[in-house]
């Protein structure tokens, strides 16, 4: 039952966040669109929200463990940043790439339903492990619809012919930076707590500590780069979030690491 | 705001970074087995920070000098990162130490983490925090985030290469009803050291998750939920039900029949009737995961699929101990997450046990840490904090601006 439940919720986000999309576009030519693609995004999210909080009532446990647990997290965190960002900045551009990748982890979560273990491993039960994922995943949020804003900024300036800005791409990668320092200074002090090590140079920390030295270069250089270059950077950039994420899992190093509990069981 | 652009070019940073690297990378490959190992205490602290200092002095005092603010410089904090992550990439892929390829080991590239061209990157990344702090400071004045950022990363570099020295992690395997042990043997099977109190193992305990249920049809599985296993017990997987008949917590499997077994590494084993969505049976038989006392018992249930029983997965584990101080004896429980401290610096971590017995393990196996860096890191991990917590603020009041 739980599991139709969840189905049934992440196909009404998926049909919600196309809905969005497809009012985005058209409200690009009649804004009278903007208000339905907002509603959508919201009811997508709160969808998402819900799957999130039934998973977490039904396994007992805080649903961050699998990898595909942590996609729901991103979709969520993702188009939550998006819309805070948009109510801040007061901007539009950002809702197409949020929605997108959005409805692309949704769609992935579809596909690939996973059989979700309610185990949690000892060293997993701690204080510290809900903190230092889901800013992780909001590092990676932010920095994901970085790249996607930068995409499709890069395609519209040149489809209307214009110069490219690049104050929301800047905003998110700060954000995601910042984000990402918080969560590996978590994940030291929680390894301290654990093994009494802070640095292990564990194959997921050096994917770590790779994604972050990226990211402290591009933002220290963001003004000598120009702006076209920094939104090719910022797309770049990600292919190594994306290697710490899921690429690290399928590398040889994989079988040494301890966050081997992040792999699906399936 | 301060820019460092006129000072030194790409090129001049890349060609610092290329000869200190290179040169320390050079030295490596001649001597293959060298790791950069700093004295103990205090004496490691002193060889990581007066260095610094000395380039903070320099900045203080110097900063509009072209050679000192390009050592501050933007160009050079990329570049010496880029060299870190550049010898960071082969570990990123294989793995190190004696499991890595030959041809990273022949090269003295199997420790990348504590080579020589490592440790060159690494000093060059202080020397460029130092020189940006101390130039920062000098030449824009007190600006919270960026130094607190800075500095932050500055100490938790310092500390940690400075206290590595004395740092010192080993195992201390316990028994049941063996004498107390104080004796810590170093990962590195070299180095040994006596902890300040004596331990001894009263108890080990281990608790179990609730064994789970798979109900597995080619490609789709279903799990059941985290529930007692009672007998009258209904889960239902999918369009199946299952209702359990018999539940033996410990048991052996004897000619495909599970029996009472109470003997360590023993494992459960259920007796369930499977029937479908309109009440008609499927099966009804014995599951056992398959253990060192007999083999893994599965229940075909026809088109439904295959009912499978999972080993049971550790949820808990505790070490009762005594501790003999000097001042007297004292109980403790170690648990995962719930380090214990000693005096003279001592941490113990509860880290594992024998896992062939699993809850009948008598056996603890504990890790004892000694490390005299912590509050520097501590306070530099915090500072690091607090500086980007800060940046985010300001960027945000920036960007309003």
């Amino acid at each position: 039952m739980i599991a139709d439940l969840t189905t049934s919720l992440l196909i009404g986000a998926a049909v919600a966040w196309t809905a969005g999309i497809a009012s985005s576009l058209l409200a690009t030519r009649a804004p009278r669109w903007h208000r339905l693609a907002q509603a959508c995004a919201v009811t997508g999210l709160a969808c998402l929200v819900a799957v999130i909080a039934s998973m977490w009532v039904s396994m007992q446990r805080p649903p961050l463990r699998t990898l595909g647990e942590t996609r729901l997290w991103y979709a969520s965190l993702l188009v939550l940043i998006g819309l805070l960002l948009e109510w801040r900045l007061r901007t539009r551009s950002i809702r197409i790439p949020m929605l997108g990748f959005g409805l692309l982890f949704t769609a992935i979560a579809l596909a690939r339903p996973e059989e979700f273990e309610h185990t949690l491993m000892p060293a997993l039960q701690s204080y510290w492990f809900v903190p230092h994922v889901v800013v992780y995943l909001t590092g990676y949020a932010a920095l994901g619809l970085a790249a996607g804003t930068a995409t499709w900024e890069y395609y519209l300036a040149r489809r209307e012919q214009r110069p490219v800005q690049i104050r929301v791409p800047r905003l998110l990668v700060r954000t995601g930076l910042a984000a990402l320092t918080c969560g590996l200074t978590f994940g030291a002090l929680w390894a301290k707590e654990a093994w009494g090590t802070w640095w292990n140079w564990d194959p997921k920390e050096i994917w770590a500590f790779l994604a972050w030295a990226t990211y402290l270069v591009l933002t220290h250089h963001e003004r000598r780069l120009g702006e076209q270059r920094f939104l090719l950077s910022t797309v770049l950039a990600f292919a190594v979030i994306l290697g710490c994420w899921f690429l690290v899992n399928l590398l040889p190093v994989a079988e040494t690491s301890v966050h081997q509990y992040a792999v699906s069981p399936t | 705001m301060i820019t460092t652009d006129d000072t030194w070019t790409w090129r001049q940073a890349a060609a610092l970074c290329v000869a200190v690297v290179g040169a320390a990378a050079l030295a490596q490959v001649s001597s293959p087995g060298t790791t950069v190992v700093l004295p103990a205490l205090p004496w490691g602290i002193v060889i990581a920070a007066i260095p610094a200092l000395i380039v903070f002095v320099i900045g203080l005092l110097w900063p509009r000098q072209a050679f000192f603010a390009g050592l501050g410089s933007v160009h050079l904090a990329a570049c010496a990162l880029v060299a870190c992550m550049i010898l960071a990439i082969p570990a990123a892929i294989w793995p190190q130490g004696t499991a890595a390829p030959e041809a990273l080991q022949r090269f003295g590239f199997h420790q990348v983490f504590e080579s020589l061209p490592f440790a060159a990157a690494a000093a060059l990344i202080a020397c460029n925090l130092s020189m940006a702090c101390a130039r920062r400071l000098r030449l824009i004045g007190f600006e919270p985030d960026f130094i607190a950022t800075h500095l932050g990363l500055l100490i938790v570099i310092i500390t940690a290469a400075g206290g590595s020295g004395s740092f010192l992690r080993g195992r201390v395997t316990l028994h049941e009803g063996a004498p107390p042990n104080a004796l810590v043997l170093a990962h590195d099977g070299i180095r040994s050291a006596h902890l300040s109190a004596g331990l001894q193992l009263d108890d080990f305990v281990l608790e179990y998750w609730e064994p789970e249920l798979r109900l597995v049809s080619g490609a789709t599985h279903h799990r059941s939920q985290r529930q007692a296993l009672e007998p009258g017990t209904k889960i239902a997987l999918g369009s199946t039900h299952i209702r359990v008949q018999r539940y033996l917590s410990l048991c052996a499997v004897v000619a495909g029949v599970p029996q009472a077994f109470g003997q360590p590494g023993a494992l459960p084993a259920l007796e369930v009737t499977v029937s479908d969505s309109q009440g008609k049976q499927l099966a009804q038989g014995w599951l056992h995961a398959g253990g060192p006392f007999g083999e893994a018992l599965y229940l075909p249930c026809g088109e439904a699929g295959t009912l499978v029983m999972e080993a049971p997965k550790a949820r808990r584990f505790a070490s009762h101990l005594r501790v003999h101080r000097a001042d007297g004896v004292e109980s403790v429980v170690l648990e995962v997450n719930q380090p214990l401290r000693l005096s003279g610096g001592w941490w113990l971590y509860q880290t594992g046990y024998d896992e062939k017995l699993g809850a009948a393990s008598r056996t603890s196996i504990i890790e004892a840490v000694r490390d005299p860096a912590y509050p520097g890191i501590m306070a530099g991990a915090l500072l690091l904090l607090l500086g980007v917590f800060g940046g985010l603020i300001r960027i945000s009041r920036e960007d309003q601006a």
